[in-house]
């Protein structure tokens, strides 16, 4: 045998690439059981006569989830979705069936309204809006010609729905069930894996002065998205049984993860700018970070919360040796010790979670390391603005297929109107619609084709239920396995269903093939025409909601620091966070122009809350230096607002002078040892350093220019 | 005991009642269960969850049957 050609080892490159994709053994067994509860839905609905069966059949397609949990919460947001629109349509259709143009008018402000209700709500219950929105045309519009059906078609159409989730609820809860505890799980030490990469490598590169590794800040945006894939995770998990604790554990988790984001944001400019001082980093300090490090990296055991103690204890120590001193670099050094322990109490946390998660329950008595900052999990920003503008749109092209419809007096055109409705409520949320309704009309079209396959050359071979199922067996147990995979799961979504519903299947087989090609170009029309509008009412690329939310950001910031939204802090906090985790991916997707990272403004943000909450603490003269900062900073802001976003401002001088003279004038009060029992003046004096240490963070983040970068501009 | 319940002039298969009441039954000692710690010492608790009902089912089925034929 010859050595191997470079055509047969590019024949076996391809092989393994190929044998990568293939579905792995979990997912076929995902795959089996949702077609085993499809066709058990399939054949409950055929023997209760019901006469739409494949829709029970979709249901399970659409609502079935690896996780037993995911599965039960879909399913009811699905059941409630539904029983909202058809009443609804129960209720309305009978009154306007005779004024087209009112029950037109009303089905489009429906579909519009409800949608912008869940976009209000950014965790998976939105889908109880969203399904709302156009579950009332799928029922209403189909039952114009005979409006006294109505009703029984949305009882129909609601046990049909009713049956598939009950299915799929039941095998999924019953065969070789999903625990959630398991892969949360995996996806702890996941999420934990990317905080300790990026804390790691950044003790390493910046203490030493390398150039930063690419991969650290990939890092950093991999723990913005795990932020917000816990929010989701978490929402699952309330419907897994027994899972109280976990559910207290992942929003303990996501608020450590959150607070990661400014402290090493932090702790990285802190270090770089002091390595860029003519003292450097301190020996001391530097092995005290490499040390960190190390333990960070080091894969959790038993004594890592102990030695995670010493190192916090250690800290405090090399900070009391540096007290004294009041110079840029004391107050950097000192800077950087702050940020490390609570990099460290964040750490300690994190991993005390990550064992509590694996014995299955929270430890009664646990403490937490950290508690300098807490903030509500629940509070989000939104963009009400955009928000509103693509509901307003989705109604209006509701709207305009309606009049299309009763125009050209199309019979079958409401199908055309129910399909525009769906395809422009699924993408709405996203910032560029237009590609994925693309995707969304290609795949619809190939599932028509798929379909006429299926209903003029295989079923009629079948003639019982056996044989049914032996024929649809192959196509939907390999779409089955493609469902659970991200990349794939809306994709193999609209093909299941899509497919289940253009196959028709019913008690009888009725293949009318006018009847079929009539509602499958009506069906495609509808899917093209809420492409082609919002290729007209959205053209602005995904740098428009980019540059909204840094707007948003610098208005909360001049408002923080002209000392409003003081009442509720907690919820500044969390929105900050929220802003910055829809920021990162967006940012990580431009081209940088903004000259931000979206941390730094976090990190101004924090600042400037504490320096507000600490006012009143103060000495008057301390106090009225800190105001004078404030209101530097407000008008700051409410300048840059002012400017295009690609167009920075640099900070003006005043601010620089007013965090200056603040500093010095705070110095005297954080360094002045009181006497051991005078504990007023120890509380003083811990303000004043929270404020000094307040007032570092806003010159680091906003005043001092980034020394150079070894590997240029950061991204 | 095949037959409709009418409630108010809405009429209901006669299983539903007793369904219902299963339903609040197994609710209760579901949580019973839990409260008592049992769950740790079941292998399979989806399927003793619905083995329960069926039995509670029973037991409902068989009990309104009495009253309301």
């Amino acid at each position: 045998m010859s050595t191997a050609t470079p055509l047969s080892a590019r024949f076996e490159r391809r092989l393994d690439g190929l044998l990568a994709h293939l579905p792995r053994a979990r997912e076929w067994l995902h795959s089996a059981k949702t077609f085993a509860a499809a066709m058990l839905a399939f054949y409950v609905a055929l023997a209760a006569g019901l006469p739409r069966p494949y829709w029970a059949l979709a249901t399970v397609y659409v609502v079935s989830n690896a996780l037993t949990g995911a599965t039960r919460s879909k399913g009811l947001y699905r059941i409630l979705g539904t029983l909202i629109g058809a009443s609804v349509a129960v209720l309305v259709l009978p009154l306007l069936v005779d004024m087209p143009l009112a029950l037109s008018l009303f089905v489009s402000a429906w579909t519009g309204t409800l949608l912008y209700l869940s976009f209000l709500d950014r965790l998976p219950s939105n889908y109880v809006y969203m399904l709302s929105a156009y579950t009332l045309p799928m029922i209403a519009l189909p039952m114009v010609q005979q409006p006294d059906q109505v009703f029984t078609f949305a009882v129909a159409r609601s046990e049909e729905i009713l049956i598939g989730i009950a299915c799929a609820s039941l095998v999924s809860a019953l065969v070789l069930p999903g625990k959630a505890a398991p892969v949360l799980e995996a996806r702890f030490g996941a999420w934990l894996d990317d905080a300790g990469r990026w804390a790691v490598g950044l003790l390493h590169s910046e203490a030493a002065g390398q150039p930063r590794d690419p991969a650290t800040a990939a890092s950093a945006h991999r723990l913005a998205a795990d932020v917000l894939a816990l929010d989701q995770f978490i929402s699952h998990l309330r419907y897994d049984t027994d899972s109280a604790d976990a559910v207290k554990m992942s929003r303990e988790l996501r608020m450590r993860l959150g607070l990661l984001l400014p402290t090493l944001s932090s702790l990285s400019a802190a270090v770089r700018t002091l390595r860029a001082t003519p003292a450097g980093v301190p020996a001391a300090l530097r092995a005290q970070m490499d040390e960190i490090a190390a333990w960070i990296a080091a894969p959790a055991g038993p004594d890592t919360d102990v030695v995670g103690a010493r190192l916090q204890q250690r800290l405090r120590s090399l900070a009391e040796t540096c007290a004294e001193a009041q110079a840029w670099d004391d107050l950097l050094r000192r800077h950087v010790m702050k940020r490390l322990e609570g990099l460290v109490q964040l750490w300690r946390d994190g991993r005390a979670l990550q064992r509590m998660m694996t014995a299955g329950r929270l430890a009664p008595g646990w403490a937490p390391a950290y508690e300098r900052w807490t903030f509500s999990t629940a509070v989000r920003h939104h963009d009400h603005g955009m928000q509103l503008f693509s509901a307003v749109s989705v109604s209006l092209v509701t709207f305009f297929a309606c009049a299309l419809w009763i125009l050209t007096g199309w019979s079958d055109g409401g199908g055309a109107v129910i399909m525009c409705a769906v395809t422009s409520c699924f993408f709405a949320a996203q910032d560029e619609p237009a590609p994925a309704q693309l995707a969304f009309v290609f795949v619809n079209t190939l599932c028509l084709i798929f379909g006429l396959i299926g209903l003029f050359l295989i079923l009629p071979a079948a003639h019982e239920f056996e044989t049914l199922t032996l024929a649809l067996a192959p196509m939907f147990l390999l779409i089955g396995t493609l469902v659970a995979r991200p990349a794939f799961a809306a994709v193999a979504l609209g093909l299941s269903v899509t497919l289940a519903t253009s196959l028709g299947l019913t008690d009888a087989y009725s293949a009318d093939f006018g009847l079929f090609v009539n509602s499958s170009v009506a069906s495609v029309v509808g899917s093209l025409i809420a492409l082609l509008w919002t290729l007209l009412t959205r053209p602005f690329s995904a740098s428009l909601s980019l540059r909204r939310l840094l707007r948003s950001t610098w208005r909360d910031l001049a408002a923080t620091a002209a000392g409003r939204h003081l009442d509720a802090v907690d919820t500044l906090r969390a929105r900050m966070i929220d802003r910055l985790a829809q920021l990162m991916p967006r940012l990580a997707a431009s081209t940088g122009l903004q000259g931000t990272d979206g941390l730094a403004e976090l990190r101004v943000g924090f600042s400037t809350v504490l320096l507000q909450q600490e006012l009143a603490n103060l000495p008057a003269p301390a106090a009225r230096e800190v105001q004078a900062v404030l209101d530097a900073l407000a008008l700051h802001y409410r300048r840059r607002l002012e400017r295009p976003v690609a167009a920075p401002l640099a900070p003006s001088p005043l601010l620089g002078r007013r965090v200056a003279r603040a500093i010095a004038t705070l110095t005297p009060l954080a360094t002045t040892v009181p006497e051991a029992d005078n504990a007023a003046a120890r509380a003083r004096q811990a303000d004043a350093h929270e404020v000094l240490h307040a007032l570092t963070e806003l010159r680091l983040s906003l005043l001092t220019p980034p020394p150079n970068e070894p590997t240029g501009a950061p991204a | 005991m095949i037959g409709d319940l009418t409630l108010y002039g809405v009429y209901l298969p006669a299983l539903a009642l007793p369904i219902a009441l299963a339903y609040v039954l197994v609710a209760g000692l579901r949580w019973l269960l839990g409260r008592a710690g049992a769950y740790r010492w079941i292998w399979h608790r989806s399927l003793f969850n619905v083995s329960l009902y069926v039995i509670a089912l029973y037991a409902m089925v068989r009990w309104t049957a009495g009253w309301m034929s």
